[in-house]
């Protein structure tokens, strides 16, 4: 499903601090439910970004379902992000003047719209976001706002998912009700990178990857958590 | 959703950004209505100073005396009264001259004294020129009767002047001059040559000089130049006070336009161009994440240029109406003169509705090139 092969990307951060990622090379089978842990700086966010293909690597080649992502141009590779990766972020980043359900269909076309508005309506209930389908993000909890963003991500079933500290601002209930929805989707034949900075999202990890300082960590490269089953 | 309604969506959120941008627009788009009916009723104020300050060139026989011309206010030579059509059907004639009048001018005794006579013949003005003729019309058997010829004649609206046989109707009796005109009878130019026992001839052209040429073209030697080309057989002589005070009147209203529009369109665009780039910058997060949706750069550009163009277009209209609300208004306490002309221009609304969507979207296209070329990845890494 995703293969990093020799993937660099450095850039300033304060100054003479260096972050970025630094030869990393990795493969993730499709149906998989991956783990990429490591402390602030080490460069998580930006290998999920690079693999969401909005983050060019100074050198090495990343492809998402046998396709090299930065061969594509700019505009094919947006089409590619919008029917085959799904994201989910810490902070949500929900369009806060469109309601739940807006939000959810948010980028897709008025005919997209359509196509998937009944599978959109059957992960509202999933969600449990039946009642707040027309409120908007400002009125929503935390734990709301990350079910919307979840639901957004999964509307067109995208093959691929990735989440960054998708709980980082959830209490450990709505935490364990996120993981759970992405191993759910993950068992519905999806594959999953999540980056995390704790371990919460561990017993649901069919694979876990370290980095530090921008490297991988040799161990990350076979690890397989014994608790998950594919 | 479709762009038009995200757009209606985000404008109801940001309404505080979205009414001071509409508040820039109409206030600039009013502001040029505005002004554009007070730089038409300057000109048209300008044109009727001018028109009471009378003709500003005089084109005599050239082997009139200068000197006779000014100690007696006439020249004692005539030329054919066709010399006016030919200096009207000079190819570069209206680029120099315009308000071309026959007259035909003699002191002649009136009752028991000495008056002016003079005879104008109709005001040819450029082909197509749509200016009003200047001076006034004088139908024949009619005279217009100066302040103080009339009060020695006695001479009333109505009544009669006989002269050289002829009764001539007084059409009008002119307000006190304080020139020599008060002492003048004007008739029209065939009673003044019968009168005069001057057929088929005149003693000057009346003008007034083109405001193109300004003074450092020297216009003097242009008209002469231009006047040299068709008419060899005159000469130009310019009331340079007069055609001063008139270039004056007409480049002060230009040049207020000149400055005030830029001015107007200066301020409206920074004004709308921050208010875009805070709108942009408040929108950070969501920029990124139509990037991560698989937005194109294309449609989210779209988003911000639209936003400013549907904000334009309503600024158009309300704009339109509110400059011509207060033009109308006020214009007409402030040209009292020709407080009649103010009118609305509803070619002024298509002008509106055709530019200023496309003034604010350009307002707008620095900040929306911002949005597009901004790295979604600075919005959207938690790491």
């Amino acid at each position: 499903m995703i293969t990093c092969d020799h993937v660099t990307r450095n850039f300033a951060t304060r100054p003479g601090g260096v972050a970025g990622l630094l030869d990393v090379s990795v493969h993730i089978d499709t149906g998989q439910f991956v783990v990429l842990h490591g402390p602030s700086g080490s460069g998580k966010s930006t290998l999920l970004l690079a693999i969401g293909g909005m983050l060019r690597p100074a050198s090495g080649t990343i492809s998402v379902g046998g396709t090299d992502l930065y061969s594509l141009s700019a505009a094919e590779r947006a089409r590619f992000r919008a029917t085959r990766i799904g994201f989910v972020f810490q902070l949500f980043h929900l369009v806060p003047y469109l309601t739940v359900r807006q939000n959810i269909l948010a980028g897709m076309t008025p005919s997209q719209a359509r196509e998937v508005a009944g599978r959109v309506d059957e992960l509202i209930s999933e969600l449990g976001l039946g009642e707040r389908r027309d409120a908007l993000p400002g009125t929503l909890s935390a734990g709301e706002r990350q079910r919307v963003a979840l639901a957004r991500a999964m509307a067109r079933k995208p093959p691929l998912i990735l989440a960054d500290e998708p709980t980082g601002n959830l209490d450990p209930v709505n935490a364990a009700l996120v993981f759970s929805h992405l191993d759910r989707y993950r068992k519905a034949g999806g594959t999953v990178l999540v980056v995390t900075h704790g371990n919460d999202a561990a017993p649901y990890a069919s694979r876990t990857l370290r980095l530090d300082a921008g490297r991988l960590a040799p161990q990350s490269l076979s690890s397989v958590s014994a608790s998950a089953s594919p | 959703m479709s762009l038009i309604a995200l757009i209606l969506r985000e404008l109801r959120h940001h309404r505080l950004n979205a009414a001071l941008s509409l508040l820039g627009l109409v206030a600039a788009v009013a502001l040029l209505v505005i002004l554009r009916h007070m730089t038409t009723a300057a000109e048209r104020e300008t044109r009727r100073v001018v028109r009471d300050l009378g003709f500003n060139v005089r084109i005599i026989p050239r082997e009139t005396d200068p000197e006779q011309f000014f100690s007696t206010g006439y020249s004692h030579k005539t030329l054919p009264a066709d010399a006016v059509q030919r200096l009207a059907d000079g190819a570069q004639t209206f680029v120099s001259f315009n308000h071309l009048t026959a007259s035909l001018e003699r002191r002649i005794p009136i009752g028991d004294r000495d008056a002016l006579l003079t005879g104008l013949g109709p005001a040819v003005v450029g082909g197509t020129d749509k200016k009003q003729p200047m001076g006034f019309k004088i139908a024949p058997g009619k005279a217009h009767v100066g302040f103080l010829l009339a009060r020695r004649l006695g001479a009333k609206v109505g009544g009669t002047i006989p002269l050289k046989g002829r009764a001539l109707v007084v059409e009008k009796v002119l307000v006190e001059s304080g020139t020599d005109d008060d002492i003048r009878l004007f008739t029209s130019l065939a009673d003044a040559q019968a009168i005069l026992d001057l057929p088929g001839r005149i003693s000057e052209i009346k003008a007034i000089d083109c405001l193109c040429l300004t003074a450092d073209q020297d216009p003097l030697t242009q008209l002469r130049a231009a006047l040299a080309k068709v008419l060899p057989e005159g000469q130009v002589l310019q009331m340079r006070t007069m055609a001063d005070a008139r270039a004056k009147q007409r480049r002060s209203a230009e040049q207020f336009a000149g400055f005030a529009v830029p001015l107007v369109l200066g301020i409206g665009a920074a004004w709308v161009g921050i208010l875009a780039a805070l709108n942009v910058r408040e929108r950070r997060s969501e920029l990124g994440l139509w990037r991560a949706l698989g937005w194109s750069s294309g449609r989210i550009a779209l988003l911000y240029l639209g936003r400013a163009a549907l904000l334009g277009l309503l600024a158009a209209a309300g704009g339109y109406f509110i400059g011509n609300a207060i033009g109308l208004h006020y214009g007409p306490r402030l040209y009292p003169v020709t407080a009649g002309g103010f009118a609305p221009e509803p070619s002024l609304l298509l002008w509106a509705v055709i530019v200023t969507p496309t003034f604010a979207a350009l307002a707008a296209f620095l900040p929306a090139m911002v949005a597009v070329a901004r790295d979604p990845a600075e919005t959207l890494r938690a790491d």
